[in-house]
């Protein structure tokens, strides 16, 4: 057992997500019942027990998105603290990275709040319609929400567990940095490109959203999530940094640049994932949410503004831009 | 409404006719990335990283390899056999850091300390398939390396013959 | 109309079964006037209880103007309550701290009205009830029948079509009850659906009740 998962950040945090998990072990106990034994047409006392526990259910997943949703940055927080004790890290990067464990988690904490979002949604709407036609569908998803829960508790304590403090690990300049001869990015876009693509999908984020086009909306958005990713590591964060050859991903979350990065982040994946919802909820329960794509475009608004805010002060303090970083390809 | 939605359709097209431009008009594939002064492997971009003898595009990581001179200069490989023949012709081999992808534990391993299995199905064909645990029949890093350039390998007729029938 | 279809309401002790409702069927039509007699004990106030939603059954249906009311999820369940059944209990439930007019206007606060509105019901209900001129006073301050009556203006303020009274005399002076009578008898020209929960002798000799309940032990006796 490593000495590290005595440190007090992560005792906290397997500690919480341990109680998470075991709250929902109940709620996964009394789901498979449920599940099992539901009629709503029937007026027998199992059905009336049945609806009582649906309501525990409810309770629990409810509680767990909270912790879920305070457990997110805290883990990333977590690992920030953890970087100033291990050699070589410089912010969560090369902590997250240390091992095979590292970016899957990270993935998977996403994924799971992503579902647990959708399910509230879908659970909302649910009751909403008196006759819970979406109950099953809610069980089932429930069901897989668990099992990614229950891996990710298993890859929490693998993850703390394989660190080793004696080794070095990589700071973000290794991981991140432009390496001649390499592009990182996607499509084989260049700068120009990928920044054009930023705002162009932001309109049609927008636009289609307005214009109740989800297929355009699900396109833009999955397009979104690469641009977006790409453009704050190798544009938008450089700014952030004030330096042309800082790029990463973590370093914006830290005391130093005023904690930005968890609102920059969090606007834009808050907005993914209510953009993710939103179709769900046209597609799947051909409900159009009118709440959930304004505040989908408010936060995406926000991201666009942060980033755009930072190029903005930076030229006119300076009067410059930064200078662009060379990427050499060799053929 | 309908200017909208015809709008974000032009967008659409727009946007796409970018990325495929984009593609199409992207650089032919990498044979050698500079400046990696943590001599460490790099997650080089499958499909569009040649081998630096052969000059094929690698498909996967299995069986691939990586060689890091001195000034952080990374050649890729689609066989280790092919890094051997490299490796020959470099001057202060031993200041060459060389790094294979192992079968067994799937991950990037120090190539001196890797142990090779000889009768293997690999890209090129040498027949040396490398693993961080020691197997029945393997061999050190420096014995393959003796066998690649006394061209005792699967692509030796004799050799191959010879070998498969584990008379070796 | 109020359908019961074999309604059933048991708590399991240590040693047994306790049915404090057993097989209940009952139709009330709207409009009518029912009286639930039975002594103490018997299952009246469990009844009024399940009718309202305030309880679940353990097997059966409450169905109220086609609705299975016991099958709605919580907020529908309220929603409904608030909209369609006025209740007046043994023992008033008033908020003592706040004045009458404030007591009357709470049911009014989820059905987010106009403030205009909202004080044209409020004084109707008074009205009604006969307690306008109290309409300023805290409820802490008023006599038995006063409170009753504030009840009652409570219970209307929602317009609600089924009115339901738990023992709503068993606090009262021999005058108060007559007043409390012809509340309700106006209240049922009103054409409201009145279910009283009493065995206090007064109600027999009403002429405009039009069907008694007798239960006993939880059921209902023939």
């Amino acid at each position: 057992m490593s000495s590290l998962l005595l440190n007090t950040n992560i005792a906290i945090f397997l500690l919480a997500e341990w109680i998470v998990w075991f709250v929902l072990l109940i709620a996964f106990g009394v789901t498979v019942y449920i599940l099992k034994k539901w009629d709503f047409q029937s007026y027998t006392p199992v059905q009336y027990r049945l609806e009582k526990y649906a309501y525990l259910v409810m309770v629990i997943l409810i509680f767990a998105f909270s912790m879920k949703f305070i457990l997110l940055p805290y883990f990333i927080f977590t690992m920030d603290k953890i970087s100033d004790i291990v050699p070589g890290a410089m912010c969560s990067a090369g902590v997250i990275s240390f091992n095979h464990y590292g970016m899957k988690l990270f993935f998977i904490k996403l994924l799971i709040l992503l579902f647990l979002m959708v399910w509230l949604m879908i659970n909302h709407y649910d009751l909403d319609a008196k006759k819970y036609p979406w109950f099953k569908l809610k069980g089932w998803l429930y069901l897989v929400i668990f099992l990614l829960i229950s891996v990710e508790l298993y890859w929490d304590y693998a993850f703390f567990n394989d660190i080793d403090i004696h080794k070095v690990l990589n700071c973000c300049s290794t991981l991140y940095g432009l390496l001649e001869g390499v592009n990182p990015l996607p499509f084989g876009l260049d700068k120009t490109r990928l920044l054009i693509l930023f705002y162009l999908l932001y309109i049609m984020i927008v636009l289609s959203t307005f214009g109740k086009q989800y297929f355009i909306l699900s396109i833009g958005l999955i397009l979104f999530t690469i641009i977006g990713y790409y453009s704050v590591l190798y544009f938008f964060g450089t700014y952030i940094y004030q330096m042309p050859n800082h790029n990463c991903p973590f370093c914006m979350l830290q005391k130093d640049y005023y904690y930005i990065g968890y609102l920059l982040w969090g606007s834009f994946i808050g907005g993914l994932f209510l953009g993710v919802t939103t179709i769900i909820a046209n597609l799947v329960l051909g409900i159009d949410i009118q709440k959930l794509k304004i505040l989908m475009v408010l936060l995406f608004t926000q991201f666009i503004v942060i980033c755009s805010l930072y190029v903005a002060i930076y030229y006119i303090q300076n009067g410059v831009f930064l200078e662009p970083v060379k990427v050499e390809m060799v053929m | 409404m309908k200017v909208i939605k015809i709008f974000s359709q032009l967008l659409l097209v727009l946007i796409l006719s970018i990325i495929g431009y984009s593609i199409v008009q992207e650089d032919n594939p990498i044979e050698v990335v500079k400046g990696n002064l943590s001599y460490k492997p790099i997650p080089f971009i499958l499909e569009k990283t040649d081998d630096t003898i052969c000059k094929m595009l690698i498909h996967s990581y299995y069986g691939s390899s990586q060689a890091i001179t001195k000034n952080g200069d990374t050649y890729f490989f689609n066989d280790i056999g092919c890094m051997m023949i490299w490796l020959e012709e470099q001057p202060y081999k031993e200041s060459i850091r060389l790094w294979v992808y192992t079968k067994d534990t799937e991950r990037w391993l120090n190539a001196r300390l890797a142990h090779y299995t000889t009768r293997d199905k690999t890209v090129v064909g040498y027949g040396f398939g490398a693993s961080e645990r020691e197997l029945k029949d393997s061999i050190s890093f420096k014995e393959m390396r003796v066998r690649m350039l006394k061209e005792e390998h699967l692509l030796n007729p004799k050799v191959r013959k010879r070998l498969l029938k584990n008379r070796y | 109309m109020i359908e019961l279809i074999e309604l059933n309401r048991y708590y399991d002790t240590q040693r047994e079964r306790f049915y404090a409702l057993k097989d209940i069927n009952l139709t009330i039509n709207r409009g009518e006037f029912v009286l639930l007699n039975g002594v103490s004990g018997s299952g009246k106030t469990t009844l009024l209880t399940l009718i309202a939603g305030m309880d679940k059954p353990n097997s059966g249906i409450v169905i109220i103007e086609g609705e299975p009311i016991i099958k709605l999820p919580d907020q529908h369940l309220s929603k409904f309550r608030n909209q369609h059944i006025g209740i007046i209990f043994q023992h008033y439930n008033l908020l003592e701290n706040l004045s009458v007019y404030d007591n009357v206007a709470t049911p009014l606060i989820p059905m987010r009205l106009s403030l205009k509105e909202i004080d044209k019901r409020v004084k109707e209900s008074l009205e009604i009830a006969n307690i306008s001129h109290k309409a300023s006073s805290l409820a802490s301050s008023l006599s038995g029948g006063e409170k009753q009556r504030t009840a009652i203006a409570r219970a209307l303020v929602t317009k609600a079509s089924i009115i339901l009274c738990d023992e709503p005399t068993a606090n009262l002076d021999k005058a108060n009850r007559e007043i409390f009578l012809k509340i309700l008898e106006r209240l049922h020209k009103l054409n409201k659906t009145i279910i009283v929960s009493t065995h206090d002798p007064i109600f027999n000799d009403l002429d405009y009740i039009t069907k008694i309940v007798h239960i006993v032990d939880g059921k209902i006796a023939k």
